[in-house]
């Protein structure tokens, strides 16, 4: 019995547009562990946000899984039957999202909304979806849920809805819980607290989390492991004070380099030369070659093979440091 | 010390308030402030640094700086106050840089005329000279000439700033805001923007009015930073004086939340309690959150400075200044 | 009977609040979501075939109207009475009336002014409406309401009546038509740039001109105009195939130009009158009419999808 509840080997999402076919997240593997959380990092168009939509089955149309296997709690995501896969859409693993004002029905009262996902899953009675309810809501750290259940989105501020969708997604009690920036319209102090409830809710639950962010001090504050992506694949993935600290990927180091902290006042920011290269664009085989400072022939013509720097720590990268 | 001369920006009780007619059908109309009394000096050649989180005001205060919004108070740039008549020569002195690359630039304009606008609209130059500068610039701003006759939309996001940054120094104004500049690219983007905008103020005189969310963004480019909450200044100081030792509660409990990547670099690290009661309905704006509350925070306090001395020689720009009955004070 | 054109989409360049590049993954998809939904491909989606064809249809026609002006093959006011009612043949492409005049050749002449008519209006109705559209999305205000509760007290009328009524005042002339039409035509144009102004108002490179110092004149006509022009093309494209079937209605009706001066609406009229000795009459305008609507149609079409998405 495997103690990863998530496990991804080589999957490929592919984009098909104007007779194109891109490849917006090429062949990654990673796990998730029972009770973990884990932190995906990185910028525009490193197919952060577009690996949590192939988990969720959210993908439409032209982007698709193409290769490669999910295995969530044993099962293989890419062929079990949809009846199925609806089945543990919202209550085994779910998901929330960046902007709460979208996501949450503007004409629907909250507890409505968080107990409709019971509703969906499973036969309960009244009784026990309004207590559930109100626990989620509590678990959420919304103040006063009997009153907050009754009240309608717009009469809420943006902390207290991103907590709701917090409330959504954790009441049906999941394995996997997939945040996709789920902080990043907030304010500072709102998102630690937010920050805070989902790691209270991961350290009470045992439910692991999945965390998408751009913001490496965000991840810092609650993943214990990460990975680093960039165009499509992951270039450095470990336990977060060990990329933190002893970063190896040029990407990475670049990356925390760019973050201005105290110590850098004064000086030049590191920063990575050029710029995130488009998802049309043709990249060569380790998709950071053309911006990276030791970048050499082998890097345009071969894939990057993993390299093992210690038990947690995995590089992909023809160099080492 | 002549005040006239050394400072770019004064801002003098400045108060805006809008007219928020409510959400409901028959709800009546009442009046928000969303500035309360602002009063801050910038200094010519510094980069002052203006943080808060959403709706604390200082967007709106960029914006009556800039003299796109009405304001009680008064506000001189360069010792000139906005007004309608004097638009053209009031612009000359101050200049913009806003948050979203896109759609502050034209589309359908090529970036050489984008930066050749502010020559034209102040009739600087002929057509060549006026070309001439705008491959200047575009060369200080890091692009190649290349660029000059592309359009934003073949341009990436951080590019696009550039352009930006380069067109509000076209005419080389005494001060520049800066609104938001970085929030809306890539890190590793934002902080090529923040190497450029050291590098030109290195190279060109203007001051700088850099507003942020950020508070690391801001603590590393600016000299003296003001922290607003609710319309109100309600710390002030010099970077290092307010990031080592704030004293305002809301100060402490933003700087205490700001997640960090370096554990032994941590801005601050105060543990705090969230308080809730009542809002005090003319009394500090903090009061209802604050856990260091008394019955004096009733009254609005004022902004007092809380160093012993005056400025030094060695140090000219240390101050620190506080709106608090109880500022908390390190051990 | 006579159409107003609609309020087209706005274009991509419409600013608004930008999701942070952060968010880009999720945009990536939706777009290509989008394009996948309609179905069609090549050629008809991106409007290059439909610009083609209609440049071809009305091609045609503009080019019979300005050949009109140097030859036609009979000449349209000679009355023959010889070949009174003759059905289309090699010499007549379309036959002749029931006074023998070359229904062909007045046909040509129809187009000439049938499309200098429409051209004019949509020419004056646009150049008051890009005022008074710009300066009701610009300014605001009172000065806004009260302009448009005109506009809509203009479109309230049936416009036949505008047209009877500026008849009876003005008295039947060449061009009496051409205000009639321009003000039935103003409002719907007002509105479309109106909104577009609207829209533009705030958006953050207006606002970096306003810092620049230009005067808001300069940033009404250089700035938010040519962002406007896709939004306008499009309309001004229908507006044209509108007024030329407005156009038609007012002479069908007997408003508009007056005889023996040929205009497709008055044929068409006259065709009714003769419809049992002389059926092809009615072949001709009725062919040349829905040819350049169906062209005009298909131009603002393609130029929607290549411009405006």
């Amino acid at each position: 019995m495997s103690e990863n509840i998530l496990e991804i080997k080589h999957m490929t999402v592919t984009l098909y547009e104007n007779g194109g076919e891109y490849k917006v997240v090429n062949r990654i593997s990673f796990n998730v562990g029972k009770g973990e959380i884990v932190g995906i990092v990185g910028e525009s168009g490193c197919g952060k946000s577009m690996t949590a939509l192939a988990l969720q089955d959210l993908l439409k149309n032209h982007i698709k899984v193409t290769e490669g296997s999910m295995m969530f709690d044993g099962k293989d995501l890419r062929t079990i039957s949809p009846a199925e896969r609806r089945q543990i859409n919202g209550s085994d693993m779910s998901m929330i999202f960046q902007e709460p004002m979208t996501s949450l029905n503007p004409l629907q009262r909250i507890g409505t909304q968080v107990g409709e996902v019971l509703l969906l899953h499973g036969k309960h009675s009244r009784e026990e979806i309004e207590a559930r309810t109100l626990e989620a809501l509590e678990m959420a750290g919304l103040p006063d849920p009997k009153r907050t259940m009754r009240m309608y989105p717009h009469e809420l501020s943006g902390g207290m809805r991103q907590r709701a969708m917090i409330a959504m997604g954790i009441i049906a009690r999941p394995k996997l819980l997939i945040a996709d920036e789920p902080t990043t319209a907030l304010d500072v102090t709102t998102q630690s607290h937010v920050l805070n409830i989902l790691k209270r809710i991961n350290e009470q639950t045992g439910t692991a989390i999945l965390l998408i962010s751009h913001d490496l001090g965000v991840i810092n504050m609650i993943c214990s492991r990460v990975l680093v992506m960039y165009a499509g694949k992951i270039v450095e993935q470990g336990r977060t004070e060990d990329i933190l600290k002893a970063p190896v990927h040029p990407y990475t180091k670049g990356l925390i380099a760019s973050i201005p902290t105290r110590r850098m006042k004064g000086a030049s920011l590191a920063s990575i030369q050029g710029r995130v290269p488009p998802v049309t664009e043709e990249k060569p085989p380790c998709p950071f070659a053309s911006r990276c400072d030791r970048a050499d022939k082998v890097c345009f013509t071969e894939y990057p093979g993993r390299k093992t720097i210690s038990e947690d720590h995995i590089l992909w990268c023809h160099h080492e440091l | 010390m002549d005040n006239k001369c050394e400072e770019i920006l004064e801002v003098s009780h400045v108060t805006n308030r809008y007219r928020d007619s409510g959400s409901g059908f028959l709800s009546r109309s009442k009046m928000t402030r969303v500035l309360n009394d602002v009063s801050l000096t910038i200094h010519r050649d510094e980069i002052f640094g203006l943080v808060g989180e959403s709706g604390c005001g200082k967007s709106t205060l960029g914006r009556a700086v800039l003299g796109l919004i009405p304001f009680e108070g008064t506000i001189r740039v360069d010792g000139m106050e906005y007004s309608a008549k004097n638009r053209q020569e009031f612009t000359r002195s101050v200049q913009a840089v806003f948050q979203d690359p896109l759609s502050s630039l034209n589309p359908r304009r090529t970036i050489a005329a984008t930066l050749e606008e502010p020559l034209l609209t102040h009739g600087i130059g002929t057509k060549e000279t006026r070309r001439q500068k705008a491959l200047e610039m575009l060369e200080l701003v890091g692009l190649d000439a290349s660029y000059a006759d592309r359009l934003p939309r073949e341009l990436s996001g951080g590019q696009r700033q550039r352009v930006c940054i380069g067109a509000a120094l076209m005419i080389d104004p005494d001060l520049v805001i800066a609104d938001e500049a970085t929030s809306a690219l890539d890190v590793s983007v934002g902080a090529q923007i923040l190497n450029l905008f050291q590098e030109i103020h290195d190279r060109k005189d203007f001051a700088m009015l850099f507003i942020s969310h950020n508070l690391n963004v801001v603590y590393y480019l600016c000299d003296r930073i003001a922290v607003m909450y609710r319309g109100s200044i309600v710390e002030q100081g010099d970077a290092e004086s307010l990031y080592n030792d704030p004293q305002h509660p809301y100060t402490r409990m933003l700087l205490s939340a700001v997640p960090e990547i370096e554990e032994a670099d941590a801005m601050s690290r105060y543990g705090f309690d969230e308080t809730r009661r009542e809002s005090a309905a003319e009394g500090c704006d903090f009061y209802h959150r604050c856990p260091y509350a008394t019955e004096a925070c009733r009254k609005m306090p004022d902004l007092v400075s809380v160093l012993p001395e005056q400025p030094t020689e060695k140090n000219p720009q240390a101050e620190h200044f506080v709106r608090c009955w109880n500022p908390v004070r390190n051990a | 009977m006579v159409k107003t054109a609609d309020a087209n989409a706005p274009g991509s360049a419409v600013p608004g609040k930008s999701s942070a590049q952060k968010g880009g993954g999720l945009s990536d998809a939706g777009a290509a979501v989008k394009k996948q939904m309609s179905k069609v491909s090549g050629g008809w989606a991106t409007g290059d075939n439909e610009l083609r064809i209609g440049l071809i249809l009305v091609g045609i026609i503009v080019l019979l109207g300005i050949i009109s002006i140097f030859y036609t093959p009979f000449d349209t006011l000679e009355m023959d009475t010889a070949v009174r009612s003759q059905a289309p043949s090699a010499v007549h492409l379309f036959g002749t009336d029931n006074f023998g005049r070359d229904i062909f050749s007045r046909t040509m002449v129809g187009a000439r002014f049938t499309l200098l008519v429409s051209a004019s209006t949509v020419l004056f109705a646009t150049a008051i409406s890009i005022v008074l559209g710009l300066v009701c999305g610009y300014v605001g205000g009172i000065v806004d309401e009260v302009v448009m509760r005109v506009m809509d007290a203009i479109n309230s009328f049936p416009s036949i009546l505008i047209a009877l009524v500026m008849v009876s005042v003005l008295d039947y002339g060449k061009l009496t038509i051409i205000p009639a039409l321009v003000i039935m035509f103003v409002p719907s144009f007002t509105r479309i740039v109106r909104t577009g102004t609207l829209q533009y108002r705030h958006a953050d490179f207006v606002l970096s001109n306003k810092v620049y110092g230009d005067s808001d004149l300069r940033i009404l006509f250089v700035h938010i105009l040519p962002n406007i022009y896709p939004l306008l093309l499009s309309s001004v494209v229908i507006g044209l195939s509108n007024a030329i079937l407005a156009e038609s209605s007012m002479s069908y009706l007997g408003l508009g130009i007056q005889p023996p001066i040929p205009s497709w609406g008055r044929m068409l009229k006259e065709a009714q009158d003769i419809i049992f000795s002389t059926p092809w009459a009615a072949l001709a305008p009725g062919l040349m009419i829905v040819v350049t609507i169906v062209g005009l149609n298909c131009i603002g079409e393609g130029i929607r999808k290549k411009y405006l998405n």
